[in-house]
């Protein structure tokens, strides 16, 4: 009988020692997904901002005055933009509210001066509206951005004016 | 529990050539006996390897995922413009022995995704983090430029098949406007979604996995571990082998005796 049992321990213990009795090493194979998102987005042309807009009419006497709207306005803080590249300054195509804006071209019927503390000035001479005079209309000043092949235009920071076809009165108003 | 009848059933005559063999008897079925244990000790123990593989993979512990993405922080929104392109780059990082397959596809919605040939995207990837220069070390070009809305799901391989894949792979998408883009896109959004796959080999027994990732068995079966039971059973079938030919010996010898 102690033999008996001897010999089983024994064997169990050769047994479990042996190297055959080592653990496998494991082989799993595995998969995983995994996602990832971004957002991108059209870059968005930042607006001037207009911060005052008066009619300077002509004055009887002397008659050499010539009239003219002048608009004080802003690009925005941080865009880099410059009033000699990022400009556009437009009026409405047709007497009367939201009309379709065009831009105005009238060497130096129009003047950008600036800027000031980040203030820039535009006096445009009510000659270049001629046909707008006698009613109202829109002033726009519109930042822009050129690209290689195209030019993007923010949305216009328009004020609305009047003046009469002498351009003795007129008014403004943001 | 016949070894113990066994036993019994063996007369004390300890002295006698009969009480030598009966004691051989005993001791060989004493390594049956032992043998069996052990052999019952392993095929429990194989039994149970597969449940801890498995709870391996339910339980995902704290250890970093074997698949992971990097990107950028939420809320992180790419600008481009005509001309002026985005990119989005992604890190990858596997933690597997064996990395037999690492592939992805791009998806895109939103209305810059609606405007056909005027959004296009990019992918190639680096075997080095993307720099302002590029790639140091060479791209690998995934996806070449194609109109957003024209994207597939179809995963193609992220790295070059031609070599192994490494551990670390980064990802580039460039999205691009068409240089003449219409100003009416301006403020639209698209978003792209990246799905990458990745298959491949590892240590179960060692690294319980973070992330969402699963472990399945090698070949359709089960995974391989546990212990070897074929010495065993070896040495359990010697011992039996032994034990009942020393036992029928020592009857055949109490029969010419008798």
């Amino acid at each position: 009988m102690r033999l008996f049992l001897l010999a089983g321990a024994l064997s169990f213990a050769l047994a479990a020692g042996q190297p055959a009795m080592r653990v496998a090493p494991t082989d799993a194979s595995w998969a995983d997904a995994e996602g990832a998102t971004a957002t991108v987005s059209a870059r968005t042309i930042p607006p001037a901002t207009i911060a005052s807009c008066q009619f300077q009419g002509t004055s009887v006497i002397p008659l050499v005055t010539t009239p003219y709207f002048e608009l004080t306005w802003t690009f925005p803080p941080g865009s880099g933009y410059t009033a000699t590249s990022n400009l556009i300054v437009k009026r409405s195509a047709t007497a009367g509210l939201g009309g379709v804006l065009e831009p105005i071209t009238g060497g130096s019927g129009l003047r950008t001066t600036g800027p000031v503390n980040g203030v820039y000035t535009t006096q445009i001479d009510a000659g270049l509206l001629g046909n707008l005079l006698g009613g109202s209309f829109n002033l726009a000043i519109v930042a822009k951005q050129s690209f290689p092949a195209v030019t993007w235009e923010a949305a216009p920071a328009t004020v609305t004016a009047q003046a009469n076809l002498a351009g003795l009165t007129g008014s403004c108003t943001r | 529990m016949t070894k113990p009848t066994a036993r019994a059933a063996a007369p004390p005559q300890a002295e006698s050539g009969h009480a030598r063999l009966t004691a051989w008897a005993s001791a060989a079925g004493g390594l049956a006996l032992g043998a069996a244990l052990v052999l019952g000790a392993s095929a429990a123990s194989a039994v149970q390897t597969p449940d801890v593989a498995t709870a391996a993979t339910l339980t995902q512990g704290d250890d970093p995922p074997l698949l992971q993405l990097a990107t950028d922080p939420p809320g992180t929104v790419h600008t481009l413009a005509p001309g002026a392109p985005a990119f989005w780059r992604i890190g990858i990082t596997t933690r597997v022995e064996r990395l037999d397959t690492l592939v992805g596809y791009l998806r895109a919605q939103g209305a810059l995704a609606s405007l056909g040939p005027h959004t296009t995207v990019e992918l190639a990837s680096c075997t080095q983090p993307w720099t302002a220069a590029g790639c140091v070390a060479g791209a690998h070009s995934i996806l070449p430029a194609t109109a957003i809305d024209q994207l597939t799901q179809a995963a193609v391989p992220l790295t070059d098949p031609a070599r192994a894949i490494p551990a670390h792979v980064y990802l580039q998408a460039r999205v691009a406007l068409a240089v003449d883009a219409p100003v009416t896109v301006q403020g639209d959004t698209v978003t792209v979604a990246a799905t990458v796959s990745a298959a491949g080999s590892t240590d179960a027994g060692l690294d319980t996995p973070g992330g969402d990732g699963s472990i399945t068995a090698t070949s359709g079966g089960i995974a391989d571990t546990g212990t070897d039971l074929l010495a065993t059973a070896l040495l359990g079938a010697v011992a039996v082998g032994t034990g009942a030919a020393i036992a029928g010996a020592a009857r055949r010898r109490k029969h010419s005796h008798g």
